[in-house]
Parts: C-alpha cells; structure tokens; sequence
C-alpha cells in the first residue's frame, strides 16, 4: 500500500519500500535537495528535517514511522523571495563554506530557535553538537544562529 | 585592428544539456544557459583570450574558469577579479567552471592557488580584453584610445561621458579572436572599486534555500544507482587483491552486478535497493598484505628504504654541534588523517556510444578526462568531464575515484549511473593525508644563539593525483583492475620543511619513501607536509627557546629579517597581549591550567605569511582551545570576508586535526569507518577566532586556502608546554595521549 | 588467504553484513567429514575461544587482549598451533590440564581470568575435540605482552591459595529432577559459554559468589544483568523472548546487548543450533531467583520532560533525533520505549554511560542495532549530563552523574 507523507505542507504519496530511511525518498521521489546524505548512520546531523518541531534524522529513520508526521525541510522554510529569518541571517553572516552541512545546521537552530527563543550561546552549541561541520564554519554558524534569533525576537516584539 | 568575428561557438545550438533534467539542472546548465548553446567549438586553448571570456548580445560577461568552487568563494572572488579589470559591473557577469568542453585547463584547483595563480590568468585575459575593447571603441568615436574611461559595461569619452558606446556594441556574442596579451597594462590597485570589497558569496544563498545542485543531487533521466563494494584490506597502498569468488543468491531482483577485475558494484533502480543490494552480496576476496602494527607506524616507516633530498645545506653543521653549549634532539610524528568532506564522494556518468559525460566534484576535470580515458578505453576527445561542487574536500579525497567507479557501471549497464560512496567507503578509502615522522636536532651556544639547525622527515609523495603518472591506476577502480601504479612523483613531503629563521648553519633533508611501501595510499590533504613539517619545526623552536631562557616569541623576531613576518607576529602579539613573562609559571598538576603559544610559518616559504598564537585550557580531561589569535598577510586581499572565511575554517579545522583526527588501521587496512572512530571537532570544543589581516595592495594576491592550517598544530603544542610543561610531539593530542606523556 | 569479507566498520558497524571468521571456515572446509573437529569448532564458538583470544586488529586466537583484573593487567595468550608462541608444542594432556585444573604446561597455576572454574565441568572429550580444531587453523607466530600483575598476585604461588579457596575441579553433574534439556542448558551455561564469569557477582576474593548465582554483577567496566528469575531479572521474559535476544542480541523496543555481551552473542551465542540457544534459555528459566538492584519496569514510573532543564537541547540535538521518545515513538531500529531498557533503570547507571561512550554494534544472526560512539563527540559533561536527565526521565531514578563518573568508565 502506498504511503502518504505530509511535507512542507502537502501531501505526497510515495512508492517506496516502508524500511526506505525517510532521506531517500524525500531526496529521490519528492526531489528535495534540502536534506543531505553525509553518513546514514545519525552521527553528522546533515540529513536533519524537523518533525513536528524536533529535529530528526532522516538518514536512520524509515519512512513509514513518518505517515501521520509533519515533516519540514529546508525547503520549507522559505524560499529566495521569502527567506526565513534563519536563511537570511546564514547569508548576511555569510556563514557557509562547502555549506553541505548548513541545511542540517539551519533545521537544527529551527528546532532550537522553536523551543528557545532566546538563547544564550552555550544553548546553541548544545543544540548544534551533533551536528558536523568539516569545513570549519563554527565560527560563523553560531553568530548566524544568533543573528537569527535577534531578528525573530525583533519580529515578535513588532 | 580588424572587427570582431561573429563567434562560432555561439551558434551550434545544443540543448542536449538543459534538456532532461527533471528534478535539478546541474551546475554547467549555467554554462549553457549564459551562452544561449551548448558551445561546443569554444576555444578552450588559454593562449585564446576568447578561451576565458565572452561577452554576450546584451553585455553580460561570461568568465570561464578551469578553477572550481571548492567552496571557498572563489566563484565570486574571480568575478570580482575580471569585472574590475575589465571595467564591468559584478552582476554583469557569471562564471563557468570546470568543464573540459568549455573551460581552459589550468590544472588541479589546488595548492590555494586559485587566487594568486588562477586569478592572475584571469586578470590578464580581462586586460587584454578591456585594451581590445579600448582599441575599437577609439576607432568607433574617433579619439585617442587614452582619452576614454572604460567602466560599468561602456567606454566613454572622459572629457565628454555623454559619447559612449557599451561593450555589447562593441562585441556582443563575437569573438575577440585574439591571443592573450601577457603585457597588457593592468590597472593600478589603488584605483580598485570592487577588488578588496567583501562581494557576499554568490554561490550561498540558493546552497541555503535547496535551490542549488550539489552533484549528490544531479539526477537524469533513466539514471540508475549504483554502490562499490570493496575489499576487505581497506584504503592500503599495495593494493593486490582478487575476487575468488560472488555469492549474490540473496540480491533482489533488478539489481545488475558490475565486475571488473576486483572493482565490484551493483546498480539498481532505486537508491535503497543499491545499498541494500550491495549489502547482500557476499564475496571471497583473496589478498595478501599485512600492515605494520600500529603502534610501531613511525618507526617502520623511518626503517624504510627512503630517497634523501637534501633541500637546504647550509654552513657547517658538525663543528657547530661539536662546538655546542646545548644538544636538543626530538621527533615529531603526525598520524594519517582523512578528508573530513561532511558529503561522501559521489558522481554520476553517462556512458554512450558516441559521448561519455561525467559529472564530478574533482579539483582536475582535466586531468581526470585524461585517466578516464584510459580507464574506459575511449579516446579523451570522446570525454566530457562537468565540475558539480560536493562538499568541501579540502584536498584529493574520493572525487575522482568515484568518477571512475561511476563510469565503469555505466558503461557496463549502458544507462547513466549515479554513484554515491558511503560513509564507509569515504573513511577507508579516499586517500589519507600521509602519516610522518620528523627529526630534529638543534645547537645552541652558551648566549642562547641558535648555532645548528638539523631537520630530517620521512614522507611519501602527498600527491597520487591523477596526473603524470600511473594513467587509470590513480583512480582507486584503475588499481583494482589493474593493480598499484608506481608513482614516481615526489610532492609536498618538503613543504615547509625548510625555516624562515636566518640560521648560519642549516640542513634540511627529506627522505622520500615509495608509496607502496607505505601501509595507506597517501595525497594531498590541506596544506600537504606544511602541516606536519611546521609542527615539527614550530615546536622544536619553541624547545630551543626554552632551554635558551628566551622568549619565543622574541627569539622568533630576533631571527626573521623579512618585514611582513615580523608585522604578522607582532600584530597576533599585540592583539592577543603577548606578555614574555608569563611562560613557563604555570604548571599542571592537577585542575586546570592555562597557557599560550605562538608559532610561525610563510606558506610553502613564500607565499602568505600566518602567525598564530594559541590559548589553551589543559586538564585531566584533556586539551581544550579555547582563543586563537591569527595575523595574516597574503598579500593584496580580493575579497577580505571571503580570505577571513577561509583563515576560521582554517583555524578549526587545524585544531581538530591537532586534537582529535586520526586514522586508526589494523594488519588489514583502514578500522575507522565513521564519525564515531574518527571524530572532528564539535561546536563544544569551538574557540574564539580572532583574525588580524593584514592587506597589502602593492603585493600580489597569494593563497589563503591553507596557510593558517600549518603553524596551528605547534601553536597548540607550545601552548600546552607553557601550561603544563609537558611537550606533546605526537599528534593528536588526545587526552590519552596528554596523560601518557604526563605519566611517562 | 582467502577471507570472507565482513562489511568492516570500526566499530564492527557493518556486521550488517553476517560477519564470518574466515580461519573457522576455512579450517573446517579442509577437514570436512571429521565430526570431532566439527564439534570443537563448535564448542569453540561456544566457549567463545575468539572474542578473548583475539586482539583488536590482530589474528583471530593470536591473543593478547589486555584484561584489567584485581590480580593486575593479564594479556591472553596466543592459542594458535604456533610452536613458539602458541600451542604447537601442547600434548593433549597439557591442554587438558589447563582446562579442567587451571594449571599450565610448565605446572605454574593460571590466573582465572582464563575461565577454568567452569571449563573444568566440561567432559574431557569435549576439550579434546577443541584442541583438535585449534590444532588444525592457521599458526600464528605472535608473542602477547608480559603480565602486569600487583602484589602479591605476582607471586604464581598466591595462585595456589586462591584456588584453594575459590576452585574445585571435577565434571558437570546432570541434575536428574531436569530433563535434558535444562541439563544441556546448565552444561553450555556454566561449563562451556562461562555465563557465570560475568553474571555471577564475587566474593571479597575474586571467587565466584554461589548464592548468588548469576544474580548480576560488573566486570570490565560493564554490568551484567541479573539473568535469574526474578523479576528484576528476567523472570518476565517469555522463553520465546528469550531465545530470541540470545540468538540475536536485540530485541527491538525492549533489549539490546552491548559491550562484553554484543561480543558474546556476535562471536559465540548467535552460532549455536537453536536447539542449544532454547536450551541455555530453558536452564535460565528455571533459576532460583535472586533479589536484583535494577528496578523492574513495572516498579519505576518515567516522568515528563521537563523542557527548561539544560540537559534537554542537548538530549533533543544527541539522542531525540534519532530516538524521538515521544509517547507514539518513529519506531525502526531506534528504540524510543527508554524505560524498557535496564541500563536506563540502573541507578548505577554504568552501562547507560559505557553504551554513549562506546555505542553499539550489534550485528548477530538478525536485527542489526547501531548506535554512534559518542566518546569523542561529547564531552564529559555532556555525556554525564544526559545521563542524568535520561535516568531521571526515563529511568524512574534521580542519580546525578558527574564528568568524573564519566571519565572513570572512560578507559
Ligand atoms: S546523514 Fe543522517 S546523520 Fe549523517
Ligand atoms: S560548510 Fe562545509 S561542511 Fe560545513
């Protein structure tokens, strides 16, 4: 039977095997390039997609457990004409070299920012800890986290 | 001069390359796109000025790079480059990289020389360029070509900017036919507008909304998915192995089995029935090779048989030694490390008849068509290979191997296959930045003089590229049909090797060891032997200088003549409040304790000039970096947020190398599989960067890819030494390793 | 050589693929027919000969794996047929000795680490039968460190007394009230896979505590679960259950093996005919049970997560992502049902800790489970911290772990 995932709000049905981790099909079927493969173990954090607010793994998880979920990737979040503020502080921090991690970095400062909405700088590298970076963009990742969060603490209190 | 030709190149018009994306349009459709065709006569001979750029119908320029995006900006720091030499707005023009249809062969994007190489050859096209358009819009207005200003797309008259004529009516999709003018004037940098501004990166914000094509994420149409499967002796260098024999009783139905040789992978339709599939097969493989233990790495790799270079001879050592007030010895060793690209290497081929086009995240697309050639047994003309950007790579990681593995499947199922390395395959096998190990000796006299500086190092070659040598056995599929290549290169084991300081009596010697001999497949690793030889030499200074009573940062001024290496020392010191008298008070025992270190190195001894000082927290739990301070100088800056970009990623990437990354093999290869085995630095272990940069627009630009990585390792070691007395001179220095030396 | 290749990841990772020693095989290929030799492959894998013979990256039974014991640091010792290194130079009798007596070829007593307490139930043609396989893989010339032993351990007469207190020879006894069955069961338990080694708790001198009879212990930085029938034991546990983690080492939402036990189901249980797996169950069945100091799932309550404290951004990032424990779960290999698990319950919690720092591998006949080493991906105080918010949330326990708990089960 054919599975139904609700994504960046729509529905889609999907093909594939139940066991396919999540990441392959939102990659392959529904033609997402937000998540990332980067080890398909759960160890980098590059394949991350919010479920219902928390951060997820798709790489290990398989789709079936996600049928009745809201899932949210990247490209949910906004788009060149209408970035969320987390997009726009990731480009006016310039904070990305390869920025192959950056889309899981971006999902999980969501979740954080979701939770949180004023954290201190500990709580996001707590929050981006399990998040892999090769590159070496800590630096600029936690002053775009931050920049993020100013600019949507703005945005309330307006 | 005679008018421009209509360009040929211009009017083929194949859509063979935007036509079938369904899902993504790869990277070089932008190629196609800006031109308006597929172009498959452009000139891509770099002598050709019409090899580096067009200017199209409505002005718009199109640069041609055979330098890619590693990301590392120089997509926008080349635009910078051209639109300020030839006077056009930056968003008037767009860069096409890495593509052997398209874009001259400038060799392997390497080396941080895209800037000080790449962006020179560009820099001289542009002016060429600009001086052509100068000549005919003097003819067209009919004033001297000195009394007009060229800028913003037009040439116009100075004294009468209302008469003008634009680049697009000057050229607008013809072709200046003409060579490169290596005397073309170039624009004074003190008249620079764009060059030297932070241009944000062009390339960031489709990365960030999923917009752009990583080439993990090309898809075509009928494309399959295709997995290796490897032998057990993992990533070793003697790579001698056959299949006895194939289980593949538990495949799924569909999946194709690929064999050439002892290259094995499977294909299927869908991504999961690949890995699964290449899960299921079963395999005899029959080899023989047992790597040294561990343990004893060092020793065994001294014992080897070694080609010495002797690359300073300086003075005379011996008297000076026998003369010595003081004799220090130490050695120094540096673990095999991985590219730590987040992204696994991943291509995709297409294999046809009458064309193969393979897409690939390699630093060489040139030279990767040359091996594929051969490994396809096709003739190179019948190759295209596409630049896709993959994750940062940092060296020669599995890019092009990969390309290799993908088209093999290909050609051996005649449909286009994607082929994704997983995290597995990128640990064990992408080629390690090799294991060294270093020697010194030093004399100092009874004033403290440094009087004798004896360096030895025992190193592979650090590049085993495709290139020169080996043809398709640099790819890992080429070796595992054909067996290991010799490499006769020698590359990147001296980087570095040799000192800045001005000793009178100087020896450094490098002892080459063959590939093969050595237990992993070793190349080029950020920075190559800078970084293990600058550890070495950084802190056997730092030794000197102790046992000399002297500062080390003084003693390093003391020795250094060339201005711009004592301004980046002394701008690091001042920033970080360098204070002499602080060293050597502190001493660990138990709790925590603080030090700091500095260390020096001119990249490659001539080119950018980093100095970095280092604050450390040492306790029973390790090693914690906690501030660096970085002075940094290469040269004229293009783009100052893109070079301090680069010096942060430098920075902590240095520090986890240093503390955290080693490769870890058994008698068989390679054990550290993952992230777990192989840790990086996390966002706990982050310290505070603080760059000083140094711009210097009467220099010319030069590399900062990978300068601030060398001296990071010594600056960490000094630092340690100046908290807790304890001299660590074998990295990582993990807190293992910490306590061991602590309790030896 | 021809070796079978088991998808290797460092941590053993890709056992996803069925991980096959290649000397067994091609051992026992060569000598097909000979059914002693069969048995003592088999029994072999029983006993277990491999996990403590073989070191990291060395040759399968070439030996020294480093054991950190009360007596000092021993190092096992090479059994391949080597006549320098190894057993090439062993008569039967020897062989024989050591196993059922403790004592080695030169008449010096063995330390017991080398499990003769219960080798020396087994039937003298069963230990026969493992000489002979050992006799037939390949030698491996490979000399294990020297011991580090403390006094007065070092003194190989201590040994003597030790025994004498702690060790008596002589062979299995069937129980006649059992049926077969159990008694196969107790023969492969006690005798030949040494279940007591671990889970037997020790007297103050390092002898194995009888009364307490595989009432859960720790060793080696690990704790071995109480495995009697109690409640706080496995007195819940379905035979059927049972077999199943025995055979597999995971039993998904409920159990999973980690540490000395994922070896022992990888290397030695998961080999075994199912009939033997359903007997060793059976025999532990029908234990007496013993009080535990685990808490029964039924016994503890979770609580709610409590969203300000710290340690929970560091749970969501570390663990939630991929175990995401809320009451319905994403279910697939990551176990959300936290509560199931008696590492989360131990107040101790030991093995909660060692499983963050070393992850886990587990990888035997079915059902593969993975979980990252996070060793050198969180700190300390991270780990230390999570520990203490996943007791508190899940285990029905309030231990407060600090850095150097975590440190202290580090090496
Ligand atoms: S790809 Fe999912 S965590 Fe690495
Ligand atoms: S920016 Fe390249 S991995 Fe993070």
């Amino acid at each position: 039977m054919a599975l139904s995932l609700h994504v960046n709000g729509q529905a889609h049905p999907v093909s594939a095997d139940p066991d396919t981790p999540l990441l392959y099909v939102l990659r392959n079927e529904l033609g997402l390039k937000g998540p990332k493969f980067g080890c398909g173990l759960g160890e980098c954090g590059a394949c991350t997609v919010l479920v219902e607010g928390s951060p997820v793994r798709s790489c290990v998880l398989p789709v079936a457990s996600f049928a009745e979920r809201v899932v949210t990737t990247l490209e949910g979040l906004g788009d060149a004409d209408n970035p969320h503020p987390l997009q726009q502080a990731f480009i006016d921090e310039q904070a990305a070299q390869c920025a192959y991690c950056i889309p899981g970095m971006i999902m999980s400062a969501q979740a954080l920012l979701s939770r949180v909405p004023e954290p201190s700088e500990a709580q996001i590298r707590q929050a981006l800890m399990a998040n892999l970076c090769g590159c070496g963009t800590h630096v600029r990742i936690l002053r775009a986290v931050q920049r993020a969060a100013r600019a949507m603490a703005g945005e309330r209190r307006v | 001069m005679s008018g421009f030709s209509r360009r040929r190149f211009l009017q083929g018009c194949s859509a063979a390359l935007v036509v079938g994306f369904s899902l993504v349009r790869p990277v070089s459709s932008l190629a196609a796109q800006a031109l308006g065709a597929d172009a498959p006569d452009k000139p891509i001979d770099g002598e050709q000025l019409d090899a580096w750029l067009v200017v199209r119908d409505d002005g718009h320029v199109v640069v041609y790079s055979g330098k890619v995006e590693l990301g590392t900006g120089i997509e926008t720091a080349l635009r910078q480059i051209v639109a300020e030499e030839l006077g056009v707005a930056f968003a008037a023009t767009s860069l096409v990289q890495g593509d052997t249809q398209l874009t001259p062969n400038q060799g392997v994007t390497a080396g941080s020389k895209t800037i000080q190489v790449g962006g020179r050859q560009l820099r001289r096209a542009a002016a060429t360029a600009r001086e052509a358009l100068r000549l005919r819009a003097a003819e067209v207005l009919g004033v001297p070509g000195d009394a007009l200003q060229l800028h913003d797309g037009r040439a116009s008259v100075r004294e009468r900017p209302e008469q003008a004529v634009t680049y697009a009516e000057l050229i607008g999709g013809r072709s200046f036919d003409q060579p490169v003018d290596r005397s073309a004037p170039l624009l004074e940098p003190a008249s620079y507008r764009l060059v030297g501004t932070s241009v944000p990166r062009v390339d960031i914000p489709p990365k960030l909304f999923g917009e752009f094509s990583f080439v993990q994420d090309i898809r075509l149409p009928g494309m399959l998915h295709g997995r290796v499967i490897r032998p057990p002796i993992t990533g070793v260098s003697a790579l001698e192995v056959k299949i006895e024999s194939i289980d593949d009783s538990a495949l799924p139905e569909g999946v194709q089995v690929v064999r050439r040789g002892a290259f094995l992978g499977v294909v299927a339709e869908n991504e999961w029935a690949a890995i699964q599939a290449a899960r299921s097969l079963k395999v005899q493989w029959s080899h023989d090779v047992a790597l040294p233990e561990m343990e004893r790495l060092y020793d065994y790799l001294e014992a080897l048989p070694a080609r010495t270079s002797r690359i300073v001879d300086r003075g005379e050592l011996h008297p000076q030694f026998e003369a010595a007030a003081q004799v220090l010895e130490a050695r120094y060793e540096w673990p095999y490390q991985n590219h730590d690209s987040i992204g696994p290497s991943c291509a995709v081929a297409d294999v046809r008849d009458d064309e193969i086009t393979v897409w690939s995240g390699t630093q060489g697309p040139h030279q990767l068509r040359q091996v594929l050639a051969a490994l396809a047994e096709r003739p190179k003309e019948a190759i295209r290979v596409i630049y896709a950007e993959a994750s940062g790579c940092y060296g020669h990681n599995g890019a092009d191997d990969v390309a290799g593995d993908a088209l093999l499947m290909s050609q051996a199922v005649g449909r286009p296959v994607r082929v994704q390395w997983s995290r597995e395959d990128e640990h064990g096998w992408n080629p390690k930045g090799p294991a060294m190990r270093m020697r010194l000796r030093g004399a100092l006299n009874d004033a403290g003089e440094v009087r004798g500086w004896h360096f030895r190092n025992w190193t592979p070659t650090h590049s085993t590229r495709p290139g020169p040598d080996g043809g398709d056995r640099a790819l890992l599929a080429g070796m595992l049909i054909h067996g290991m290549p010799e490499f006769s290169r020698h590359v990147g084991g001296d980087r570095n090797a040799p000192i800045d300081y001005r000793f009178e009596h100087c020896r450094v010697e490098v002892n080459w060891l063959k590939v093969a001999d050595t237990p992993l497949r070793p190349s080029a690793l950020r920075g190559l032997g800078a970084v293990q030889n600058c550890f070495a030499n950084e802190s056997f200074f730092d030794e000197l200088a102790h046992a000399a009573g002297r500062d080390p940062l003084q003693m390093r001024l003391q020795y250094l003549d060339d201005p711009r290496a004592r301004a980046v020392l002394e701008a690091a010191a001042e920033r970080a409040d360098w204070q002499a008298a602080r060293r050597g008070e502190q001493r660990w025992r138990e709790g925590t304790a603080s030090g700091r270190g500095v260390a020096y190195a001119r990249y490659e001894n001539e080119n950018a000039y980093v100095a970095v000082i280092a604050d450390v927290e040492v306790s029973e739990r390790g090693v914690k970096v906690t501030r660096v301070t970085v002075g940094h100088d290469c040269g004229l800056i293009i783009n100052p947020d893109g070079v301090r970009n680069q010096v942060e990623g430098n920075v902590v990437q240095a520090i986890s190398r240093t503390l955290k990354e080693q490769v870890v093999f058994g008698r068989e290869g390679v054990t550290s599989l993952e992230w777990g085995a192989y840790p990086l630095i996390t966002f706990a272990e982050v310290p505070e960067v603080d760059i000083i940069l140094i711009d210097r627009p009467g220099e010319p630009s030069v590399g900062a890819g990978e300068a601030a990585s060398a001296p990071i390792p010594a600056a960490i070691g000094n630092a340690i030494f100046d908290a807790t007395g304890l001299r660590l001179r074998q990295a990582p220095f993990t807190r293992q390793r910490l306590l061991a030396v602590r309790d030896a | 050589m021809a070796i079978s290749r088991p998808g290797r990841l460092s941590t053993g990772l890709a056992s996803l693929v069925v991980l096959a020693a290649s000397t067994l095989c091609a051992a026992a290929a060569q000598q097909e027919g000979d059914e002693s030799l069969a048995r003592g492959e088999y029994l072999a894998r029983a006993g277990n000969c491999l996990s403590c013979h073989t070191r990291e990256g060395g040759a399968p039974f070439a030996g020294g794996v480093p054991f950190e014991t009360p007596f000092g640091m021993l190092y096992s010792t090479n059994i391949t047929p080597d006549r320098d290194t190894g057993l090439g130079q062993w008569s039967d009798e020897d062989f024989v000795r050591a196993l059922h007596e403790g004592v080695g070829r030169q008449g010096e007593h063995l330390y017991p680490a080398f499990p003769y307490t219960a080798y020396t139930k087994m039937s003298r043609d069963d230990v026969l039968a493992i000489k002979r396989y050992l006799d037939g893989i390949e030698p491996v010339a490979y000399q294990p460190p020297e011991n580090r032993l403390r006094f007065p351990f070092n003194q190989r007469a201590t040994l003597a007394v030790w025994k004498l207190v702690n060790f008596e020879a002589g062979r299995f006894q069937p129980d006649p009230q059992a049926s077969d069955e159990v008694n196969r069961g107790a023969y492969l338990s006690d005798a030949v896979s040494h279940c007591g080694e671990c889970h037997t708790p020790r007297t103050l001198t390092q002898g194995l505590d009888a009364q307490q009879h595989y009432a859960g212990a720790t060793q080696q930085g690990w704790t071995a679960w109480n495995i009697t029938s109690h409640a706080r034991g496995i007195g819940d546990w379905s035979q059927e259950k049972l077999v199943r983690y025995l055979a597999t080492g995971h039993l998904r939402g409920e159990a999973v093996a980690g540490g000395p036990m994922a070896e022992v189901t990888s290397d030695s249980l998961s080999w075994l005919s199912d009939a033997d797996i359903r007997a060793i169950a059976s025999y532990l069945k029908q234990l007496p049970a013993r009080e535990g100091t685990v808490p029964a799932r039924s016994e503890i309550e979770p609580a709610s997560p409590d969203p300000d404290d710290p340690a929970h951004g560091l749970f969501v990032a570390a663990c939630e992502s991929c175990h995401y424990p809320d009451d319905r779960g994403l279910g697939g290999p990551y176990p959300s049902s936290f509560p199931n698990y008696s590492a989360v319950r131990d107040p101790a919690g030991t093995n909660l800790i060692r499983v963050m720092l070393d992850g886990l591998v587990r990888g035997g006949r079915a059902d593969p489970a993975f979980m990252p080493a996070y060793r050198d991906l969180l700190t300390d105080e991270q780990i230390a911290e999570l520990a203490t918010y996943i007791g508190q949330r899940f285990g029905g326990h309030g231990t407060i772990f600090s850095a150097d708990d975590v440190a202290a089960l580090r090496d």
